[in-house]
């Protein structure tokens, strides 16, 4: 069996370490909201719609901001959504867009008797968690009557730009053999403060991610599972501005895995660290409840930095990304790690040095669904070579027991892969799955072999990183740069505008019945 | 002209010139139609010899085919577009060529619009660079400001403004549905409105760029696959080299 010979002593330092720095950063977030989140709440509250004018303002965006102008929602925006609901004695969806008129009279807010409507709010939002609650039974009840697929599962994109032709492509992918089949959203979604309504057919690079579009594909998927006897699980994104209304969307709409990561959009889209960081916070919590699986982005730090090299800031990072998820209630088995093959292939050797790193991450963490994302970095537009780079990541992902196996294509860093370029991928990954299934236990490592060696010591190096963390706190050491060459400070970066100190009277529902648990 | 210039040439694969081209593509058609509409889709290509060497049903309605086939189209070398290739300068060479500089050129990249991809910026500008070659960062005379991903155009000018940049490096990778010439245009067309364009060595790249685009775009250079830190050194310091002397106060 391929067995790196790890000290355990050094993994749980490493789970230690992790836990204090995620401790550390809770103590900052715990005294903030963030708008984002009042608009999650009220979309657990089944607030949908936009305003009737051609801007198309979400009605969650035009409460929130109605309360953010009169400096309400420090007081959590769920008892004043009860307070006025009661007092226009209709549905939300026609009382809120009377914000917008300014001759409609509005009871004097700030005088209300906060504590009369907790008692409503906490009985709408034990509803709704019921609701989400039995849409992840519906989950369970469909995977137990189909035979769930073996892993690693095969992890296939769509993305252009057009829901409709999404679900072609999608349907196509699932009948070659994907069993998830990840939406790309359109670039830059991440940075709009509001989640676009209806089903879309434009976008950059994908389109956009919106609650209609989640059920379309949903319901596209569910119908080519039922006739394949076999459950397609889908992917979207819960990143961005809107991390926790999307993660709210996708508990509804039954999406399988979202992409969740506690620093990605710090990092890469320079959002504000303390918004990110209390976005996500409540986003997991929800994804808790919906029985959907995380997938973390350290990936994506290969795509900047080298792996040979920086592979020791990937496990750290999914040391901490695990630990933010379990203060979140997630469980092991909904947290898919990121990492990825993306070493240089002109390495001597590099093939014992990616399924170090592979089982590397496999072995700290044993019981999460860990995904493994194909080469980008290195593909130069050469597609017989990307397509041979592919076949070794994928008999690397199956020989190191991975669980989420994004599906490698040809035509990376050229185009949106064309439908037979898929094909050719999942073909190549099927092929060698099954040529390769027991390679993980035919072998046995040697002692002081390359991958011992290389494992040993990213291990040692994660350890003294995360010692560094720890010591220096984790947005103090975001600041510095050291994730991915990357530097954020606290106030920096978009969304701050959004964070809100709560006061004494700040009330969220969802976090008290979901942490009463 | 060198003799190589008046020849004729063709694709080639078993031997020299003799037209042979390999093809894939997908039919939006059943296996059984593709067979013979790919045939017609190739002689309609005017391409003959043709061999369909595999063929493979993707759903109901679309088949996937692979095809050899040969080509009688040819092209004088005489008669292709004049590439510019400037000889290319080692690292070395240019540093020690450069080291009596008195301002460093002050140069900002940026991956501007939507795009959030930083891959292609960051192998050219980074200090560390890419397969082995060293980003732009690491030449003294070159002053660097890396701005990241997804620079609003608008905030570019005021930055370009205000740091007095020499040279604007735009990284563009995403071109899903022409994006990139969308902003790329609008961009260029800001420059000269605000009249920085004449003081700006303006260039582009990614994987979709060629230099014939960046120029049609109103670019100065584009550079696409392959390109390394080192070429781009080249073109930036052939450019001062040469403003030098007939305009001084370009450096």
């Amino acid at each position: 069996m391929l067995k790196i010979n790890l000290n355990p002593e050094k993994i749980k330092l490493c789970n230690e370490l992790a836990k204090k720095i995620a401790q550390h950063t809770f103590e900052l977030i715990k005294p903030n909201t963030t708008i984002g989140i009042e608009r999650a709440i009220l979309r657990l509250f089944n607030v949908n719609g936009t305003t009737n004018d051609e801007l198309k303002i979400p009605l969650v965006n035009v409460l929130t901001d109605f309360l953010q102008r009169q400096d309400l929602l420090k007081n959590g925006a769920a008892n004043y959504f009860v307070y006025l609901n009661q007092y226009f004695d209709q549905p939300p969806e026609i009382w809120i867009r009377y914000l917008a008129y300014p001759e409609v009279a509005f009871p004097d807010l700030s005088y209300i008797n906060l504590n009369e409507c907790r008692r409503v709010a906490i009985r709408l939002a034990s509803k709704s968690l019921e609701e989400i609650k039995q849409v992840k039974n519906k989950r369970t009840y469909l995977i137990n009557k189909f035979t769930e697929q073996p892993t690693p599962w095969l992890y296939v994109i769509v993305a252009t730009g057009n829901i409709y032709e999404d679900m072609e492509q999608a349907e196509i992918a699932v009948r070659q053999g994907a069993e998830i089949i990840a939406v790309i959203r359109s670039t830059a979604q991440s940075l709009l403060d509001y989640v676009p309504d209806g089903s879309t057919i434009e976008g950059v690079a994908g389109t956009y991610a919106t609650q209609e579009n989640f059920r379309l594909m949903r319901n596209k998927l569910d119908e080519i599972g039922t006739e394949l006897q076999r459950y397609i699980r889908l992917t979207n994104y819960a990143s961005g501005l809107c991390m926790a209304e999307m993660a709210v969307l996708g508990a509804i709409e039954r999406l399988d895995m979202m992409l969740s990561d506690s620093m990605y959009g710090i990092l890469f889209r320079d959002i504000n660290m303390i918004r990110t960081f209390t976005d996500q916070h409540f986003a997991r919590m929800i994804q808790a409840k919906a029985g959907i699986i995380i997938n973390t982005g350290e990936d994506n730090y290969l795509t900047t930095s080298e792996q040979s090299e920086e592979m020791h800031t990937v496990l750290a990072s999914q040391f901490i990304n695990h630990e933010f998820a379990i203060l979140s209630g997630l469980q092991d088995e909904q947290i898919g790690l990121g990492h990825a093959f993306e070493l240089d292939p002109g390495i001597e050797n590099g093939l014992f040095i990616s399924i170090a790193d592979a089982l590397l991450c496999r072995q700290c963490f044993p019981n999460c669904p860990l995904k493994y994302m194909p080469p980008t970095k290195h593909v130069d537009g050469n597609i017989f070579k990307a397509h041979l780079m592919d076949a070794l990541f994928n008999l690397t992902s199956v020989g190191t027991k991975q669980h989420i196996h994004l599906v490698g294509i040809l035509s990376e860093a050229i185009h949106t892969p064309f439908m037979h370029e898929r094909f050719l991928a999942i073909q190549n990954t099927k092929y060698i799955f099954n040529y390769a299934k027991d390679f993980f236990g035919e072998f046995n490592l040697i002692d002081n072999g390359i991958v011992q060696k290389r494992a040993e010591e990213t291990l040692n190096k994660t350890v003294l990183l995360l010692e560094k963390i720890q010591e220096t706190g984790l947005p103090e050491f975001i600041g510095l740069g050291s994730f991915a060459g990357i530097k954020r400070n606290l106030t920096g970066g978009k969304g701050y505008e959004g964070v809100i100190r709560k006061s004494e009277f700040y009330f969220n529902p969802f976090e008290e019945l979901i942490l009463s648990e | 002209m060198s003799v190589l210039a008046s020849i004729n040439i063709r694709p080639s694969g078993d031997r020299a010139n003799d037209g042979q081209v390999q093809l894939s593509f997908t039919l939006p058609v059943g296996l059984e139609m593709a067979h013979t509409a790919a045939f017609e889709i190739c002689k309609k290509m005017n391409l003959f010899d043709i061999q369909i060497v595999h063929i493979q049903t993707l759903s109901n309605s679309n088949t996937y085919l692979q095809v050899y086939a040969k080509t009688n189209f040819e092209i004088k070398i005489s008669s292709l577009p004049n590439v510019q290739r400037p000889i290319l300068l080692d690292r070395d060479e240019i540093i020690t060529l450069n080291q009596y500089r008195k301002e460093p050129i002050k140069i900002i990249g940026a991956c501007t619009g939507t795009d959030a991809h930083t891959v292609g910026l960051d192998a050219i500008l980074n200090k560390k660079g890419y397969k082995g070659e060293k980003g732009l960062e690491s030449y003294p005379f070159l002053s660097i400001i890396n701005l990241g991903s997804q620079i609003k155009n608008i905030d570019l000018i005021r930055i370009v403004e205000k740091e007095k940049a020499q040279v604007l490096l735009i990284s563009q990778v995403i071109t899903h549905q022409n994006i990139h010439l969308h902003n790329l245009t609008e961009l260029m067309d800001m420059l000269e409105a605000t009249n920085l364009r004449k003081s700006l060595l303006c260039i582009i790249g990614g994987p979709r760029i060629t230099h014939q685009l960046a120029l049609e775009l109103g670019f100065d250079a584009g550079f696409g696959l392959g390109t390394t830190a080192l070429n781009v050194v080249n073109f930036i310091c052939s450019y001062f080299d040469m403003h030098s002397i007939s305009n001084d106060s370009k450096i």
